[in-house]
């Protein structure tokens, strides 16, 4: 979704109709969602705010992190479970365990993102796809340094809770737009168009639960609708500082693409 | 990690939409819904009309073509609502619904009773009605050793030649090979059931517009020969002499992997290559894209890159589909650059392409590559053909496929069925549709009688002289 939101031309279509008789209608409209944006805060305020709400001040110390969770596509009977392993600054393993269909992989050593699956094979990321992997992988959860480029669109209801609207813009040009709680200044939404060599699709994330672990907010149930289907995923457990971490390096069937491609 | 927004979701959309955007591709052979199934949850006039509104809203949301190409959708809704409200069971729900998809006039509609999963019951109850020997009652039965797997087989694939439905293989050891079944001889009858009869309506429903009824019959054909391992059951062959056999045949234990992907029923996947005697060329043959096949595939053609073979044929006749997003890590065993389209899926809020992800050297071939088909070949096995056609260069070989290529999902409605619904229209890499068209091979070479009682599959050595040719 673009900044062009803000204008929204199919809801001023009838207003714009009668602004052929009553000329005010559009632009009054316009006048008003500008002074709703004036008086919100700034998107940095809105981010910033997110970040210690979170508590990502304190997360940011943590040597290293362990999510597990579970997740469902309930209209088509399909489950599993995920465990996400991460270090600073954005190094991760994430592993899915999807029933009948074994694992998949994906992960960033701080020199190659690779992705491994039955399905589509081994890949080492590039690109588009890449890009915004990085981004997001930022460890202290400080959302600033994800989209430096974001500007508040106004006031807007979100899954029941009232929000600042920000349009949340990254460094590479990858937008997306962010809902945040306006009481307690969490994320509760966002939509975004994801991006890979298959190409780009549209995916509208809700966050329907946080959880105090560790002294940070975690989200524990998330709703994401892609491609037309909804995907639920709780996170049932979180582990900060542990031992023994798996390695974030590529497996071997990426290493062995890596090495022809020399 | 930021607590905020952990990267689990995205990550896992990133994967969940690889999985979910390329989505299941097949099984047609569920689309026309029993008559004589097990019945849903009790009846209830509410949930009936609830499932129905369900089933039309997902569609609706869903269907690539928001103009429904000129179908008026909301239409067919206010006409059949009142029909929906009416029903009170399931049973009488399921012939309105299956009104209302068969408007749309395109595969991967269907309607799957909420006991079809068990469909080998019910195919024997059909059998049973015909007169054949598979019961409780059959001489010779024996408690003991009856499986109980629904997968029970006798080796034995069909095709439908000259209008007849023709043996088409028969596995080295299995049942039939073991009862004297060879190629070439036609199956005239299943315990009871004509199978000239079968094909016959088939044909007349064709002619009438159910562009699926011909692909229908012959899985229906294939799916009366499964049964309970240890059970049996009365074949009648007209041989290669134009003479006759009645054989009794004894189902065996199933060979493959039973495997159940969501709310896509259990299947069985089998998976068989070799090299071909007398030559050095390699060949695969699998009957489904599930994740089964997946490693065994990487692995043979991981050996064949060893062994230096001159060519590899991958047979996917009779292949009705599967996952769809296989035909990349698949496809990437024959291309080398990577990114190269399979194909591109439609749907109603993005666009996306099948690429082929390249495998390492050792897991790669770089040789001539043939692609078997026909026209039990559909969905996933058509996207992995047209797409190897242009990203690899593949030599299609066989007849054309069956046309059937949209992706769907299928869903639970609250009345205990489930629903089938394409979410995309899909295309082949030079743009053309495949729906209703299907693949075109290079070579049409179709099957002969004559050439199966000689022991032969002419596809196959076509194919083998195409590689000859090519070194």
């Amino acid at each position: 979704m673009s900044l062009t939101t803000r204008f929204r031309p199919t809801r001023f279509a009838p207003v714009l109709a009668a602004a052929l008789a009553l000329s005010a209608g559009p632009a009054a409209a316009q006048e008003a969602a500008q002074t709703q944006a004036a008086a919100a805060p700034s998107a940095e305020k809105i981010l910033q705010r997110a970040h210690e709400a979170s508590g990502g001040p304190a997360a940011a110390k943590h040597e290293n992190r362990v999510q597990k969770g579970t997740f469902s596509v309930p209209a088509q009977g399909l489950s599993g479970s995920f465990t996400t392993y991460s270090a600073p600054p954005n190094h991760f393993l994430n592993v899915i365990e999807l029933a009948m269909m074994g694992q998949m992989k994906q992960g960033y050593d701080g020199e190659t993102a690779w992705a491994s699956d039955a399905m589509q094979g081994p890949r080492v990321l590039s690109g588009d796809e890449l890009d915004n992997l990085l981004a997001e992988q930022q460890f202290d959860s400080d959302l600033g340094k994800v989209f430096p480029n974001s500007e508040t669109l106004g006031s807007e209801t979100f899954d029941g809770h009232d929000c600042w609207k920000v349009s949340l813009g990254m460094a590479s040009g990858n937008d997306a737009i962010g809902w945040f709680d306006k009481e307690t200044g969490l994320l509760r939404g966002m939509e975004r168009t994801m991006k890979s060599p298959m190409g780009e699709l549209p995916v509208r994330i809700t966050i329907g639960e946080y959880e105090t672990m560790h002294g940070m907010k975690v989200p524990t149930k998330t709703t994401m609708a892609v491609a037309g289907m909804q995907q639920v995923m709780t996170v049932d457990e979180v582990m900060v500082n542990v031992k023994d971490m798996p390695s974030f390096a590529p497996p071997a069937e990426v290493q062995a693409l890596m090495k022809d491609q020399e | 990690m930021r607590p905020s927004r952990s990267p689990a979701p995205r990550l896992l959309a990133a994967a969940l939409a690889a999985l979910s955007a390329s989505a299941l591709l097949g099984c047609e052979a569920l689309k026309r819904p029993a008559e004589t199934v097990t019945e849903a949850p009790p009846p209830d006039g509410g949930v009936q009309l609830e499932s129905f509104e369900q089933a039309w809203r997902r569609i609706d949301e869903t269907y690539p073509y928001p103009d429904f190409k000129g179908l008026d959708w909301a239409a067919v809704r206010d006409e059949l609502r009142p029909r929906a409200a009416e029903a009170r069971t399931a049973a009488e729900l399921r012939p309105v619904l299956q009104e209302m998809i068969d408007r749309l006039g395109e595969s991967h509609f269907a309607i799957i009773p909420a006991g079809a999963y068990d469909r080998f019951e019910e195919l024997k109850e059909k059998v049973q009605e015909a007169g054949d020997s598979d019961s409780e009652e059959a001489e010779g039965h024996d408690e003991g050793l009856l499986g109980t797997s629904p997968f029970g087989d006798l080796g034995l694939e069909l095709r439908v030649v000259d209008g007849e439905a023709v043996v088409f293989r028969v596995e080295p050891g299995a049942p039939a090979d073991l009862g004297g079944v060879h190629p070439g001889w036609v199956l005239e009858r299943i315990g009871g059931l004509e199978t000239a009869e079968l094909l016959e309506a088939a044909e007349t429903a064709e002619a009438e517009g159910d562009h699926m009824a011909r692909y229908a019959a012959q899985f229906a054909m294939a799916g009366a020969l499964l049964g309970r391992p240890g059970t049996k059951i009365e074949l009648s062959f007209r041989h290669g002499g134009d003479g006759r056999a009645e054989i009794e045949l004894t189902r065996r234990e199933p060979v493959g992997t039973v495997f159940g992907f969501g709310n896509f029923p259990e299947t069985l996947v089998t998976f068989h290559e070799e090299v071909l005697p007398g030559t050095k060329i390699g060949y695969i043959r699998f009957n489904t894209f599930m994740f089964p096949v997946a490693g065994p595939f990487t692995e043979a053609v991981t050996r064949f890159v060893a062994q230096e073979v001159d060519g590899v044929i991958v047979d996917l006749r009779g292949n009705p589909g599967g996952i769809g997003g296989m035909v990349m890590g698949m496809a990437g065993h024959f291309v080398s650059e990577p990114g190269r389209s399979l194909g591109e899926m439609k749907m109603r809020t993005a666009e996306l392409r099948f690429v082929a992800n390249p495998r390492a050297d050792f897991q790669r071939f770089d040789g001539p590559v043939v692609v078997l088909i026909d026209e039990l070949s559909a969905s996933t096995s058509e996207v992995f053909a047209a797409g190897m056609k242009d990203a690899a260069s593949a030599r299609v070989i066989g007849t054309t496929s069956a046309g059937m290529a949209l992706p769907s999902i299928i869903e639970s409605l609250p009345n205990g069925d489930r629903i089938q619904f394409a979410t995309a229209d899909l295309t082949a890499p030079d743009g053309r549709r495949l729906e209703g068209l299907g693949v075109e091979p290079h070579e049409e070479v179709p099957l002969t009688r004559e050439a199966l009682l000689a022991g032969r599959d002419p596809a196959v050595d076509a194919a083998v002289a195409w590689i000859h040719a090519q070194r």
